[in-house]
């Protein structure tokens, strides 16, 4: 049974812009799948419908045989628990320890009431650090998430992720605010999750020689629709021009 | 011409904007005459006239270039026309917009001049007048510095009490005022309608529980008033708690229960309700504003207009409430944003001496209504700066953390209070300040401290002990101000 299956599923923002147009999409456990499309093509909302950040408003989402667009409130937080998330801009707390922002990730699986002072138990601090280990800025762990570097910050923000104990992680961008080769240290970090975890991820990527790089299987939207999908082999000169237009020039990030 | 692809509503606005500005030319004319005007049967003609001088002067304008209305409404001319030849528009004061603008100036400020009475002879002969004031305000008295001193500890301990309690509570109220967190708020429409009659049901309950118990009482053993006052507002409070939530649950379990068609009559009901209250209420508070009159004028009165109304409303409501279904969602959030904004905007325009006034009655004289006079405006202008403050965050944490599966409780702790802990810091200690300098204002009702002594030297023509009063007040709120403004910008 595929972990992830989407059927048919479409975005239309105010009644308007078609943001996605009858995608239909099956992820198999363990795969990494890169997306990729111009800007607005509708990678993002793809990302954000999965887990409902952002509600479809046609079509279905399962996860693991859960269909999360028809889940109540209750069992749309068990779902997304099992879903990580990692951002564009980090979406840190920038004002909270590197920590707090970690241990934010597990807010689904703890006691609700002392959560909200603050308050976990001493084996989720203990995973909090493993997991900043993991991500080579254990020693960070006390400073304010503002005062770290972009790619540091995508650390902390791929470790929040893992508190999750995640079966998928949805990776929107997570390098495009990024110099190239802090780009491949973030990017290699998935990779490591995906190979050892045997976590799915998903990743939109704006580059083409990243996703050939790093994926195990490529998607492309154009205008909200899926145009593409199979190996990164298989896309050619005409694929790409397809993909980004006619006028594009692949560029590379090395 | 791009400014004749605009929609309707557009171009109504803009030219309801011309009219508005034309017909007040005219009518502040005749409005500078009204002295001589006063009892005149025609008065009433001009002013009719003027408004029909502005639609013509309005109407024309229109058709000559771009008036000042279709600029402000946005129908600006753009500077390319269809050909691609640029329109120049010229230098301003020949553009209709530009010479609009000088007159609509110069008539405000000639009737502006006229009406505040601006009396350029006074200032120039009579400042002897004031020479005997200035005179003793120059020595003051030093003799009363220190009850001045005990009246000015009185206002710092005053503006304090009520900024600290306000705090909390605006702080509370403001994330109900965020339309950013209040649009995600629905609920199923049957549950809803069932909780609200559930509210309104247990309340009534409370307040009849409370009567019946109360009346045995004997006042001559036990402090009736004091238990009453207590144990009423409780009782209701509990009874609509309780009530509401009675109400949301057996309509859930109705719809659980697959029982739809009594789930929907009950919602339908509840809105029949809703509808015929709302309706009623209307039309006793028109005719109370009709008749001047207080608002059982409606029922004692009005003949058979209280019982139309309360049909059409429940038919109203019935048939709106019957076209959803319960498992609708409605907006509940959305409502609550929209009632909390009103409350705290009406509460806040009203100056916090009105507020003193009328606490005053309800609390005697002294700084304790002073007090809760500034907390409850503070409440509402804390509110309205917090929420504002709420509104403004990145939403970037709010998506994360709620993507982890946090609850919404937790995503408000951990997502949006580090992101406003140093605004909400820095608008307290700035409202402590308001709050000092209003307390001064607000003694002049009664409201205690160093207000009311400066209000009683004043009315004695004591001037040499108002002067050390003054004199007090302006070295207090300077050197808050400094503090404060040093506070803050340690903050921030």
């Amino acid at each position: 049974m595929p972990v992830l299956e989407i059927r048919n599923l479409t975005k239309i923002y105010d009644g308007r812009v078609r943001a996605l147009d009858d995608v239909s999409l099956k992820v198999q456990r363990g795969e990494f799948l890169v997306v990729v499309g111009l800007s607005g093509s509708g990678k993002s909302t793809l990302m954000r419908c999965i887990n409902r950040l952002v509600e479809p408003t046609a079509g279905q989402v399962l996860f693991d045989g859960v269909d999360v667009t028809a889940a109540s409130p209750e069992e749309l937080r068990l779902v997304r628990r099992r879903i990580g998330m990692v951002f564009q801009h980090f979406n840190l707390v920038r004002r909270s320890s590197v920590l707090t922002n970690v241990l934010s990730g597990r807010l689904g699986y703890v006691n609700p009431w002392p959560s909200l002072l603050h308050r976990f138990p001493a084996v989720e601090v203990e995973r909090a650090m493993a997991n900043l280990r993991r991500v080579g800025i254990e020693e960070k762990a006390e400073a304010r998430a503002d005062e770290l570097s972009g790619g540091q910050q995508q650390r902390v923000g791929i470790a929040r992720a893992l508190m999750q104990d995640p079966e998928m992680i949805l990776a929107d961008e997570p390098v495009s605010a990024l110099d190239p080769a802090t780009s491949h240290s973030v990017l290699r970090y998935l990779e490591e999750i995906n190979r050892e975890d045997g976590t799915t991820i998903l990743c939109n990527l704006h580059f083409l020689d990243l996703a050939r790089r790093y994926g195990t299987r490529i998607i492309a939207l154009k205008a909200g629709r899926l145009i593409f999908d199979g190996l990164p082999s298989e896309i050619d000169r005409d694929r790409f021009r397809e993909i980004y237009g006619e006028e594009a020039q692949e560029v590379g990030v090395s | 011409m791009e400014t004749r692809n605009a929609g309707w509503s557009t171009r109504l606005k803009a030219f309801a904007l011309d009219w508005l500005i034309w017909a007040y030319v005219p009518v502040a004319v005749v409005y500078f005459f009204r002295d001589r005007l006063a009892g005149q049967p025609y008065a009433l003609w001009l002013y009719l006239g003027s408004l029909l001088l502005g639609l013509v002067l309005a109407a024309i304008l229109e058709a000559k270039g771009e008036s000042i209305g279709e600029r402000v409404a946005g129908l600006g001319r753009s500077q390319v026309d269809v050909e691609g030849a640029t329109v120049r528009r010229g230098p301003w004061y020949r553009t209709q917009v530009g010479i609009t603008g000088v007159i609509l100036a110069l008539v405000t400020l000639i009737l502006g001049w006229n009406i505040t009475e601006i009396n350029l002879y006074y200032v120039f002969t009579r400042a002897d007048r004031m020479a005997n004031m200035t005179d003793r305000l120059l020595r003051p008295y030093w003799a009363v510095f220190p009850a001045l001193i005990e009246g000015m500890v009185e206002t710092i301990f005053l503006a304090l009490m009520s900024t600290v309690i306000s705090v909390p509570i605006a702080a509370l109220l403001s994330f109900f005022a965020a339309r950013n967190l209040m649009q995600r708020v629905t609920s199923p429409y049957g549950p809803l309608s069932a909780g609200f009659a559930g509210v309104a049901a247990g309340a009534l309950l409370g307040s009849r529980l409370a009567t019946a118990l109360l009346g045995p009482l004997d006042a001559g053993v036990l402090d009736v008033a004091l238990i009453g006052g207590i144990l009423r507002p409780l009782l209701i409070v509990a009874g609509a708690a309780l009530g509401g939530l009675a109400g949301a649950r057996t309509a859930r379990r109705l719809s659980l229960g697959e029982r739809h068609g009594a789930a929907r009559l009950l919602s339908t009901l509840v809105t029949a309700a809703i509808g015929a209250v709302g309706a009623f209420l209307l039309g006793a508070l028109g005719s109370a504003v009709v008749y001047a009159a207080s608002w059982d004028i409606f029922v004692r009165e009005c003949g058979p207009w209280p019982y139309v109304l309360l049909a059409a409303g429940a038919l109203a409501g019935a048939v709106l409430g019957a076209r959803q279904t319960p498992a609708a969602e409605f907006p509940v959030g959305q409502v609550i944003y929209g009632v909390m904004r009103f409350v705290m905007n009406v509460t806040r325009s009203i100056e916090p001496f009105v507020w003193a006034l009328i606490f005053v009655t309800w609390f005697r004289l002294g700084p304790f209504p002073g007090m809760v006079a500034l907390m409850v405006h503070s409440v509402a202008a804390l509110g309205k700066l917090y929420s504002e403050q709420i509104e403004g965050i990145d939403p970037g944490p709010l998506e994360a953390v709620r993507a982890t599966g946090a609850n919404e409780l937790q995503t408000i702790v951990y997502a949006v209070v580090p992101q406003i802990i140093p605004p909400f810091i820095s608008f307290t200690i700035y409202r402590w300040d308001i709050n000092v300098r209003m307390s001064t204002i607000i003694g002049l009702v009664g409201g205690g401290g160093i207000g009311q002594l400066l209000f009683q030297y004043q009315n004695l023509g004591q001037w040499r002990s108002v002067s050390v009063a003054v004199i007090l007040i302006v070295a207090v709120v300077m050197t808050l101000d400094t503090v404060s403004a040093r506070i803050r910008e340690n903050i921030l």
